[in-house]
């Protein structure tokens, strides 16, 4: 059966490097790596989140309380870059490394020494990146955009584009490694249409990477050449345009909105079949949305631009685009919730923060259909209904699906089970909190408070302090994580089976718990029943 | 399986499918190589036009 087929009896003879340099430093193993990722995406979730605490004390009231309005820009933009490119992308690289072998059967990554350096380029890249702070004129303070002119009046440009340019390195040698390893070190039988939607959501995900941070990468080096060396790309005075710099801005950073949340969609496929103890409904359908959402990224990026004057056409057929969008993400929710209907549904720590993902990223869709329309984007444009918006995709719907998967899988990494009691405290914590932390942003919004400022009109106090108030309790909630997570890695008793989840199929629930070091070494012959998705019909 | 495997591919999906029967770590190996090389050129070509676009927008005046 599954096990004798696949476990690999020789795993346990090439344990880890003993010594700490060896092992952490010098690793190429996917596991290690993996970990690597996680962890150094845990440090930035925090470091990213206090910078959050600052912003939202000094909105708890009117008035300006704690910092300079300088600061505060300061740390609306650093708070973005470390989130988005410290926590979230590195979080997925680090399950995707984790997981991907292990779910296609192959017994590592494709590139193992890429993938070492993949990993050790982001602690310098943010090290340099946060170390602008301490600049004498300050860090970027224009946002995670980098909109030209502003960005340019900045001392600390060079050093940010840098960085960002490291971290575009990073990305892409990341993405070429799981598309190396996708296409070309499955196991025999693991065909493209019987791989777990997980690792399809992350060979998308990967080609969007190759695509789009190269353009990221030429559009920082745009305002590099603009600020020293005398070229007028984004600037007017010399017969340049600032808005070409929004355009090849948002041709990147709309995709970047669907590398951040297609791996997400790819963990709650996994989560949601196993606890409700059915096969994911309409397989192909999500593989085929994903890949729709991915397409449909590359022809919507003006959307963040209404405002700037575009033609009546470009606006119309922008608006249509974008709302196309909601008809694969459509196809998506609806498939979860019919794997869900009539299913035998168990809600443990992972389904529980899966099923939370389905409610609060339909609400953030939804925000995002409403900023779609051009009429009404006029409206909510740089107001806190933005703001809104963007937080309930990233945090409900990314962050969420990082946390959902950490629990899902930690008892495969550690061979030991987290305290379910204290998973669904930090759950019902961080449920709670993160609504009352940005629901409340919306009505903000739609009221007219604008997007970065320290201060505001008396008006908006109240929702302002609500939301400040959840904020807090948000982040506190988030050390229960952390508390249940060295629990489970350092102190937890209990022993994790093999198949963690009794309704869990995958090749990934056939090797033993904790993962040995070396898995596959041999490829497996893999059979249509080991698979989650082993009976797809063309 | 799913019925493209054997015999004469007949699409590219049948082709990937294909090669993965091939258990030879080598020959995995190189071919991964190969796709990296392959996504690496893709990734310097488009940081490559990205700025080369921008060059002929303000060259031909279109802004």
């Amino acid at each position: 059966m599954a096990h004798e087929a696949t476990h690999d009896h020789h795993d346990e003879h090439h344990g880890a490097p003993r010594g700490f340099f060896q092992r952490w430093v010098m690793s190429t193993n996917h596991k290690d790596i993996g970990t690597l990722y996680l962890v150094f995406a845990l440090l930035m979730f925090f470091i990213g989140g206090s910078f959050a605490m600052v912003i939202r004390a000094e909105l708890f009231k009117p008035g300006l309380q704690l910092v300079q309005p300088y600061f505060f820009n300061e740390m609306i933009t650093m708070h973005a870059l470390v989130m988005i490119f410290g926590a979230i992308m590195p979080a997925f690289v680090g399950l995707g490394n984790w997981m991907i072998p292990l779910m296609v059967g192959a017994p590592d990554m494709a590139l193992p020494r890429m993938n070492n350096l993949s990993f050790w380029i982001l602690p310098f890249a943010f090290a340099l990146l946060l170390s602008t702070l301490f600049l004498p004129g300050g860090s970027e303070a224009s946002g995670w955009t980098l909109y030209a002119p502003l960005s340019l009046q900045s001392s600390a440009l060079s050093y940010t584009v840098f960085a960002i340019h490291l971290m575009g390195i990073s990305s892409i040698m990341g993405a070429i490694n799981i598309i190396a390893t996708i296409l070309n070190m499955r196991a025999p039988g693991m065909d493209l249409l019987k791989m777990p939607v997980f690792v399809w959501t992350w060979l998308i995900t990967a080609f969007l990477l190759i695509a789009v941070m190269p353009v990221l990468a030429g559009a920082v080096t745009m305002l590099l050449t603009d600020k020293y060396f005398g070229t007028n790309f984004f600037n007017a005075a010399g017969g340049g345009d600032p808005l070409l710099y929004q355009h090849i801005f948002w041709f990147f950073g709309h995709p970047e909105v669907y590398i951040m949340i297609l791996p997400a969609f790819g963990i709650i496929s996994e989560i949601i079949p196993t606890f409700s103890r059915k096969p994911l409904f309409g397989y192909k359908a999500m593989v085929m949305a994903t890949a729709s959402i991915a397409f449909l990224s590359f022809i919507v990026w003006a959307h963040h631009m209404f405002t700037v004057g575009l033609p009546m056409g470009a606006e119309i057929f922008f608006m249509y685009s974008t709302m196309l969008i909601a008809v694969p993400t459509g196809v998506k929710v609806f498939n979860w919730v019919a794997t869900m209907w009539g299913g035998s549904m168990t809600f443990e720590t992972p389904m529980l923060f899966a099923v939370a993902f389905v409610i609060l990223f339909t609400i953030g869709g939804f925000s995002g259909l409403m900023l779609a329309l051009v009429p009404a984007d006029f409206q909510y444009h740089d107001t806190y209904f933005v703001v809104a918006h963007f937080h309930y995709v990233l945090v409900t719907g990314a962050a969420f699906a990082i946390i959902a998967g950490v629990y899902y899988w930690l008892p495969k990494w550690t061979g030991r089970m987290y305290s379910e009691t204290w998973a669904k405290i930090h759950f019902w914590n961080s449920v709670v909190w993160v609504n009352v932390l940005f629901f409340p942003q919306h009505f903000l919004g739609l009221a007219g408070m604008p997007r970065r400022v320290a201060d505001y009109n008396v008006a908006f106090a109240d929702f302002n302090m609500i939301s400040s108030i959840g904020g807090f309790l948000f982040g506190a909630s988030q050390l229960i994580f952390v508390g249940v997570l060295i629990h489970c890695v350092f102190l937890s008793k209990k022993k994790a089976a093999d198949r963690v989840w009794d309704g869990a199929k995958g090749l990934e629930w056939t090797v033993p718990s904790p993962a040995p070091h070396h898995t596959f070494a041999v490829a497996p012959i893999i059979h249509d029943d080991e698979l989650a998705h082993g009976h797809v019909e063309d | 399986m799913d019925g493209s495997m054997p015999g004469k591919p007949e699409n590219t999906r049948a082709t990937l499918n294909r090669q993965v029967l091939d258990p030879s770590q080598s020959v995995r190996l190189r071919r991964a190589r190969r796709t990296a090389m392959i996504a690496g050129a893709v990734a310097v070509s488009f940081f490559v036009l990205s700025i080369v676009q921008m060059l002929w927008i303000q060259h031909l005046g279109l802004h």
